[in-house]
Formats: structure tokens, C-alpha cells, sequence
């Protein structure tokens, strides 16, 4: 059998660019979270924040390490995998991959050890700034990448001469057409992330009948949160659906599952189909009448247009976006109906006795995760053949490597990856299943620079007690 | 009398769930733009009203 490298670096960077964006995902979400809990212990003194605070920081702390990890993977692979995007890129992509650790990640690994380990050195006002900073360097950080991401969907600012690209304008660079939509799309996708993680396991407890303070609290939090933020989501998904639509037509043609150059009238919306490409006609085909006409062009009767208005050698593979598309918009939905119901039974004075809810919830636990993976595999896949949008295609951009080295790699990573990936979940596992840990009534220090140098608050939980019972 | 609560349940879902579907159809533009940020800007105020109003509380399940 033939192994082609060009499939082969594909299904590498897929495989390594899948596993990691979980982490910074979960990163994202849960180190504002973390701050908007700490925010409401220093302002309550209520203990129960700070045992929620402590449980989601050692999850947070280990999804972080592991992101680092597997993210420096990723800028190797550049140009182990892809020398000639690397090579024509560069020049775009090379600053802002390298201001995201200037910029962010300095930010985040320098305050991180204050976090973890610092509270009773600092006192809780000092590090409720740690903990700031640390979510902020998440966003600086996922604000470089989408930029440098949304860059090879909707590329600006530049020019090409020959083989080379020079940067015209770095304003237009950074801030391309798809970025100030692709940004707040993803970082509000984290954010559901951890309100869908943080009340799975607040309604995990309150099924089994144990911390239930912890549990009421972060299920009501987690809640709260998901229903806001999924109303925001929606209409941000639906914007950059615009977006794309004015940018890369063959990308949103593939993810509505249309061939023909205008649909039928009025048009379905598609649940399930089973795409012929190179007929390019469905074989089978599932929807709802009426319903793609009004989602899709906002009137009872607009026709949709398909995937036969892109050349065939400039198509995605239709199956791939579409269902990777109908899974992100499926959980999104899912969602949205998850928040109209807590609000229903909040209003009912139900929302923790509803078994059925929490078990729901108990589901959902890593659907926000699920849906990141699905939202980026639409980005990704739906801009086939290109890698650099109408700049260089994915197939021109592989390294001149040999088959054999990408297999053997691939191998390798698919075997670290899931040791990493086990020690991960048995760890968060274990966390959850011993539950919270009685949060100690310490660290009242006054959070001023003078007392973090201070011996006494360099101290252990126990002598803060006794300084303050004396 | 039991019939009756669970009419008046029933009532109250299909309420909601009609009361969300319109949520997310005006969020994601069917009627317009102008709608679209009015809807989001009415849910976003509507769920942190009812979130501050009734404070998450009841019995165990």
C-alpha cells in the first residue's frame, strides 16, 4: 500500500490539534471562572466559594500543564509537517504565534505558581490579582491564535511576490474579516465549556445525595451562567455564519449539505444525509421542510445554495462539515433548551430537584467540549483544499518528507498522547470522586504588597488560625 | 385535583418551550438584525432577572 504524506501530515496536525485545543478550551473557561469565584469569596467571606475555588483549580491546573504541553507540539509541527506553509506563512503567522508567548503565556506561567501554591503567602487580595491575570493571559493568548487562525481563513494585509508574502499592513493582518467574530465565538465557547463541566458535576453530587452545598452552588452557578452566555453564543454563531458565507461560500455550502446551484423552494433543513461527492448529488437525505428556507435565508420561501456553485477541485468534503457542523448546532440547540429549562425551574423552585434535569446535566458535562471540536473541524475542514485560503493549498504546503517518518511520528504521538490523555481523566476522576475538600477558614491577610513579604503569611493554614483566634 | 396540577404542568412546559423556540429564532436573525440584538439583549435580561429574583433553592432530588 502507497502511504500518501500529504494525508499523513493532515491526519497528524488533526490528531495533535484535536487533543489539544480541549485543554485551552477548559483553560479559558475555567480561569475566569476561578476569578468570578474568588471575586464572590472576597465579597461574601462565604467558605463555600473557596471550596469551590480550590476543587476546580487543581482540574484547571493539570488541563493547563497539559495544554502547554501539547501546544509546543504544534508550532514544531509546522515545520516538521507543513515546511512550505511555514515558509510562505511565516512572515504573517510567525510574529503573532511568537507575541502569544510574550504576550499571554509569560503572563499566564508567571502568575500560575501564585495561584496554585500562593495564597497563603500572598493573601487573598494579591491573589485574586494572580488569578486575574492568569485568565486574562488565557484570552490575550486565545486572542493571538484565533487571530493567526482567522488569518489563514480570511487573509488580509498582505502581498504575494512569487513564493513570497510580505506583510502590507499588520492592522490588517491581525484584525482580518473573520477575527472579531471567530474571537468572541471561541472564548464564549470556553466559557460554556466550564459552566457545562462545573454543574455536571455540581448535579453529579446532588443525584448521589453528597456535597450538597457544593454541589446547589455550582449547579446553580453553572446554569446561570451556560443560559446567559448560550443566548450570546447563538447570536455570535449567527453572525460569523455571514460572515463565512460572504467569505468562504463553499465552506457554508457544505455545511447545509445543498448541491445544486439553488435548492428547491421551499428549502429543507437537513438532519442527516449520505453525500455522493463525485456525483455530487445525496444519496439519502433527512430534513425538516420549510425550516432550511427560514434559518438559512430568513423567509418562508428562499432557496439555498449548494455546493455545485465551487469548482470540484476548490470543494471541501461535504460530510465532514456538515456533520461536524449538525453536531455543533445540534448541542448548541441542546443547550439553549438546557438554559430555558433552568430558568423554568428555578422559577418553579425545582432546579435541584429535578432528577431528570440533572441527569441532563450530568450528559452534558463535556458537551461544550464536544462542540468545540465539532465548531473547529467546520472551520478546518470546511476550508479545504486551501490551507491559506485562495493562497496555498493544504497539498502544495506539506513538508518533503518521507511516508515512513509521518507514520512512525504519528505512531508516536498517538501513543503519548494517550497516556497524557488517561493520566488526565483518572486524575480529574479521582478529584471529582473525592469531592471537595472542607475549604479552611485561613488567609485572611489584608492582600497589600507590605504583608506578601511578610514571614507570618508565609505560613502554614494552621498558624494563620491561631494568629487570628489569638 | 391531580389531573388538574398536571395540566397546569403541562401548560407551563409547553409555554416554555414555545417561549424558547421564539427566543431562538429571533436570536438567530429570522426576523431581522434589529430583532435579532433586541432578542438577545431581552434573554440575557430576562434569565439574570429570574437567576437574581429566584435564587436557585427547593428540595433534594
Amino acid at each position: 500500500m502507497r502511504l500518501d504524506p500529504s494525508i499523513l501530515a493532515r491526519i497528524q496536525f488533526a490528531f495533535t490539534v484535536s487533543f489539544h485545543i480541549v485543554f485551552p478550551t477548559m483553560s479559558i473557561g475555567l480561569a475566569s471562572f476561578l476569578a468570578v469565584i474568588e471575586a464572590l469569596w472576597l465579597k461574601t467571606k462565604d467558605s463555600i466559594y473557596l471550596e469551590i475555588y480550590k476543587f476546580w483549580l487543581s482540574i484547571f491546573a493539570m488541563g493547563f500543564g497539559v495544554g502547554v504541553v501539547t501546544g509546543i507540539v504544534l508550532s514544531f509541527e509546522f515545520g516538521l509537517g507543513f515546511a512550505r506553509f511555514a515558509e510562505i506563512a511565516g512572515p504573517a503567522i510567525g510574529p503573532m504565534i511568537a507575541l502569544e508567548v510574550l504576550t499571554a503565556f509569560f503572563l499566564e506561567a508567571g502568575f500560575l505558581g501564585i495561584m496554585m501554591f500562593g495564597l497563603h503567602r500572598v493573601g487573598p487580595k494579591l491573589h485574586f490579582i494572580a488569578t486575574c491575570m492568569v485568565a486574562v493571559g488565557t484570552l490575550i493568548s486565545a486572542s493571538w491564535i484565533l487571530s493567526a487562525n482567522s488569518w489563514m481563513q480570511t487573509p488580509a494585509g498582505v502581498a504575494i511576490h512569487g513564493d513570497h508574502l510580505t506583510v502590507l499592513n499588520w492592522r490588517d493582518v491581525i484584525v482580518n474579516p473573520s477575527w472579531p467574530y471567530r474571537l468572541p465565538h471561541m472564548i464564549s465557547a470556553a466559557y460554556l465549556t466550564a459552566s457545562f463541566m462545573v454543574a455536571g458535576v455540581g448535579a453529579w453530587y446532588l443525584l448521589r445525595g453528597i456535597h450538597q452545598g457544593f454541589a446547589r452552588r455550582t449547579v446553580a452557578l453553572g446554569t446561570a451562567f451556560a443560559t446567559v452566555l448560550i443566548a450570546g453564543q447563538v447570536f455570535i454563531g449567527d453572525i460569523l455564519y455571514g460572515t463565512m458565507l460572504k467569505y468562504q461560500p463553499p465552506k457554508m455550502q457544505a455545511a447545509e449539505g445543498f448541491w445544486e446551484e439553488k435548492s428547491q423552494s421551499p428549502a429543507p433543513y437537513y438532519w442527516f444525509i449520505i453525500p455522493d461527492q463525485p456525483n455530487q448529488r445525496n444519496r439519502l437525505e433527512l430534513g425538516m421542510p420549510y425550516l432550511g428556507s427560514i434559518w438559512l435565508t430568513h423567509s418562508l420561501r428562499g432557496r439555498v445554495e449548494g455546493l455545485k456553485n465551487t469548482p470540484r477541485d476548490r470543494q471541501p468534503r461535504m460530510a465532514m462539515v456538515f456533520y461536524a457542523f449538525r453536531i455543533m448546532y445540534g448541542l448548541a440547540i441542546l443547550m439553549f433548551g438546557i438554559g430555558v429549562a433552568s430558568l423554568w425551574l428555578r422559577f418553579r423552585g425545582r432546579l435541584f430537584a429535578s432528577r431528570w434535569f440533572l441527569w441532563t446535566l450530568v450528559f452534558m458535562t463535556p458537551s461544550g467540549i464536544i462542540a468545540t471540536l465539532a465548531g473547529w473541524y467546520v472551520a478546518e475542514t470546511g476550508r479545504q483544499p486551501w490551507v491559506i485560503y485562495g493562497i496555498l493549498r493544504t497539498v502544495d504546503a506539506v513538508s518533503p518528507v518521507p511516508a515512513r517518518a509521518l507514520l512512525s511520528t504519528l505512531i508516536g504521538f498517538i501513543c503519548v498522547y494517550s497516556v497524557f490523555f488517561s493520566a488526565f481523566l483518572i486524575f480529574t476522576l479521582r478529584i471529582i470522586r473525592l469531592g471537595p475538600a472542607e475549604a479552611p477558614p485561613h488567609a485572611e491577610a489584608s492582600g497589600s504588597l507590605k504583608n506578601a513579604f511578610r514571614p507570618q503569611v508565609l505560613d502554614s493554614p494552621a498558624r494563620v488560625v491561631s494568629t487570628q483566634s489569638s | 385535583m391531580n389531573s388538574k396540577k398536571d395540566l397546569s404542568h403541562f401548560a407551563g412546559l409547553a409555554g416554555t418551550t414555545l417561549l424558547g423556540a421564539f427566543f431562538f429564532f429571533l436570536i438567530i436573525g429570522v426576523f431581522g438584525l434589529r430583532f435579532a440584538i433586541t432578542g438577545v439583549l431581552a434573554f440575557i435580561v430576562g434569565a439574570l432577572a429570574i437567576c437574581h429574583r429566584f435564587p436557585a433553592g427547593g428540595t433534594e432530588p
